[in-house]
């Protein structure tokens, strides 16, 4: 190019130096390289398993957005939502994460958790802000699967939380409902989980899930009972009110107490069944789960009984009436009344079962056990079944029917009690009338000592027909009312005031007293109170929201 | 390849020197003097440091796209967006100009400057004399552009260091974001390493030759 030639020849050259590393800039689309690898790697290393989790509604699922959460940690997206082949569910195919991948069980289970009020309370309220999400329990065996179906709402008890399992059967479910509270001396320790209806016994059971280490307190003769709303008994003791707490009284509650005294059971095993009292005093009495059914025909008149009313042995109640109806048979037009029973065999004897109870029943009916319809108060007329053991009765046994088994019984002066005063207070007047007619015949002087003696006689006459009459039977009433015609005026005078407190006892109970109409004026304050409550679930369960920003 | 004794001159201390007319492999040149690197116009690094630079650049442009680049979150619900989801997200809501935006800025504009770059890379070591004038132009508009793109970073740093009210509303940046400002840097310093004076020299040679 240019040639100066005297003036470059003087000039240096060049050091030459060797290099064989390609520039070092290269170093930067290498370091590039390994970082994209590594991320890629990172994103493929991070990936867990895709599963598709059934539900019958995509409300509140958001595809990209709607996060799985386990004990509130995001353990992975719903990626994608789809209906299945039926159009009866929607699938949500969920991209969870690694870790919660190698947990994942095949009973996992998997809920939409949104805002919902129900009875036992408003949850998921985080949700009115977050979005809806999915919670989830991975379950605790180790085979995981790709599908799952999901659960249309969240378990009660959180997932993997410490505690025992029992079950309650109850002749109704009550007021119960899944999460109504358990308590324990008022402390709330445990929720019904589950209830079914029982198809073979028509009686329902109730899951309990009681936490640790509460459920210690649990033993073989631990009492449940139905601890929803109020209860207020009134005995001649006095008043007596018991309210468990006011969550049970809103939505119904269960409590349990284990008797003192009572040489104490075992601590219960999980999946151990109960019965669930209908209140605190029925609680009290000893109930048993071993029932036996039989039906009782009597010859007099059932009233006075009601469905509920008390079986008896020497006066401790064994059983309770289940039902009355009336029977007729279409040829003959003979109508009967049977009474269904039923008997608890475990209090002759708790070791009793089903089998061994119903032979014992057998055996005893053999020896002569009858059940007849005792009163239990002449005043209000209710009676109550006795099974006593008869000296010497007709040869009977428990017939096997189409459906319960028949219970003999045997029939009782007392159904005949109200005629049997009429009959006393006829033979009183005409008793009168006869020491009228003695006295004004003049004979009275002559007859006063007959007559001091008739009275002495009379009055022993009368103890001994008030000793008669506890015992009494058919065959030994006439006899009585003989004797009993002699009476003197005593008795007369007894039954004036008898039926002076009876009117007494009307004038309680009549249509407009007192006393009914402060019962009425209660009653509607409380319906009024349970409008106002149910007005403001209703608002709540239209407008969650409401709780924040007021109706 | 260097037939005839040229003359270099250091940039550093300005010393001349002579030019070997023969040059080995892996044989650089340096300044007698100070010992700084000298190169003859022929032997100019900057296609090498283009190329490197560009590379590393369409490399991460991949992860800057794939992973999120940011989370807002608001009252609790939220999630990271990637730059495409966020610009999804922005044309849900209606906000077609600003996903305009943000989609030319983050995507279209990264993308355009790695294609002219390579463009122009190409055509400078084909000896290419074609529309020298409006390559030159094009060279301009894609460093005058490049430095815009930053931006989006720019907001993303802003939005995370005052947006943080805990669960009421909160903004973190995500890997993607670092994946992409590098990705703006490195197309940066391409197009800074980048002789234009490449694109002329090849018709200069010529002109001499002839």
């Amino acid at each position: 190019m240019n040639e100066n030639k005297g003036f470059a020849d003087n000039l240096p050259d060049v050091e030459l130096r060797e290099q064989r590393w390609p520039s070092p800039v290269w170093l930067i689309p290498l370091a590039a390289l390994l970082i994209g690898f590594w991320l890629l790697f990172q994103a493929w290393y991070e990936r867990g398993p895709t599963i598709t989790v059934q539900f019958s509604s995509a409300e509140g699922i958001e595809p990209g957005k709607t996060e799985v959460r386990y004990k509130a940690v995001t353990v992975g997206k719903v990626k994608k939502l789809k209906l299945d082949n039926e159009l009866k569910y929607i699938e949500a195919i969920i991209e969870l994460n690694k870790e919660i991948g190698r947990h994942l069980g095949t009973n996992a289970s998997f809920w939409v958790v949104r805002p919902r009020v129900n009875r036992s309370g408003v949850s998921g309220l985080g949700t009115l802000f977050s979005g809806s999400y999915i919670g989830m329990d991975p379950g605790t065996d180790n085979d995981d699967q790709s599908f799952y179906k999901g659960a249309e709402r969240p378990p009660v008890i959180a997932p993997a939380e410490d505690g025992k399992r029992f079950f309650l059967i109850s002749d109704s479910l009550g007021s119960m409902d899944v999460g109504a509270p358990v308590f324990y001396k008022q402390l709330q320790v445990g929720e019904v989980i589950d209830y079914e209806l029982l198809d073979n016994q028509d009686r329902v059971q109730l899951e309990l899930f009681i936490r640790a280490p509460y459920f210690q307190y649990v033993h073989d003769n631990t009492r449940f009972w139905n601890a929803s709303g109020v209860e207020l008994n009134m005995n001649s003791t006095g008043a007596e009110f018991r309210m468990e707490s006011l969550i049970s009284v809103l939505i119904g509650g269960i409590a349990f107490e284990t008797p003192a005294g009572v040489a104490g059971g075992e601590v219960s095993k999980q999946g151990d069944t109960f019965v669930l009292h209908r209140n605190y005093a029925d609680s009290q009495e000893k109930q048993y789960a071993t029932r036996l059914y039989y039906v009782m025909y009597f010859d007099g008149s059932v009233r006075g009984m009601d469905v509920g009313s008390d079986v008896e042995f020497q006066g401790l109640p064994i059983g309770k009436v289940e039902n009355i109806e009336m029977k007729m048979d279409k040829d003959s037009l003979d109508v009967r009344v049977p009474v269904l029973v039923y008997i608890q065999p475990q209090y002759f004897d708790e070791s009793l079962t089903k089998e061994t109870g119903e032979i014992a029943m057998r055996k005893l009916v053999e020896k002569g056990m009858r059940a007849k319809l005792d009163t239990v108060s002449f005043l209000t007329g209710q009676k109550v079944i006795t099974l006593s053991m008869e000296t010497d009765p007709p040869p009977a046994s428990i017939k096997a029917t189409q459906f319960y088994s028949e219970f003999p019984t045997t029939g009782t002066a007392f159904e005949e009690l109200p005629f049997i005063a009429a009959d006393i207070m006829i033979s009183l007047d005409e008793t009168l009338a006869g020491i009228n007619k003695l006295v004004n015949s003049g004979k009275l002087d002559k007859t006063v000592d007959n007559l001091n003696k008739v009275l002495a006689e009379a009055e022993q006459a009368v103890k001994a027909a008030k000793e008669t009459l506890k015992t009494v039977d058919k065959n030994t009433l006439p006899s009585v009312t003989n004797d009993v015609n002699k009476i003197s005026q005593d008795l007369s005078n007894t039954m004036q005031k008898i039926q002076g407190s009876m009117g007494q006892l009307d004038r309680l109970t009549a249509q407009n007293s007192p006393t009914q109409h402060q019962l009425q004026e209660m009653l509607e304050e409380v319906t009024a109170a349970s409008r106002a409550l149910r007005s403001l679930t209703e608002t709540l369960q239209r407008q969650p929201s409401a709780l924040l920003r007021g109706k | 390849m260097i037939k005839h004794k040229a003359l270099l001159q250091c940039r550093v201390c300005g010393c001349l020197s002579h030019a070997p007319t023969q040059l080995k492999r892996f044989e650089v040149m340096h300044c007698p003097r100070c010992g700084a690197r000298v190169k003859l116009a022929q032997q100019s690094t900057s296609v090498e440091v283009t190329w490197a630079l560009l590379i590393a650049a369409a490399i991460l442009y991949i992860p800057a796209n794939l992973l999120p680049i940011m989370s807002v979150y608001m009252l609790g619900a939220g999630q990271p967006d990637t730059i495409i989801t966020g610009v999804y997200h922005l044309l849900e809501a209606g906000q077609w100009p600003l996903a305009l935006i943000v989609f030319v800025a983050s995507i279209v504009v990264p993308l355009l400057k790695l294609f002219t770059l390579s463009f122009l890379l190409i055509s400078i070591q084909r000896r290419s004399r074609w529309r020298q004038y409006d390559r030159m132009r094009l060279y301009r508009i894609t460093e005058y552009v490049g430095r815009w793109s930053m931006v989006d970073v720019f907001v993303i740093a802003i939005l995370t260091g005052l947006v943080q009210f805990g669960n009421l509303a909160r903004v973190d940046a995500n890997l993607g974001s670092l994946s992409f400002a590098a990705v703006v840097v490195l197309t940066m310093f391409a197009a800074r390493t980048l002789d234009e004076h490449l694109i002329w020299d090849i018709a200069q040679q010529e002109e001499a030759q002839a």
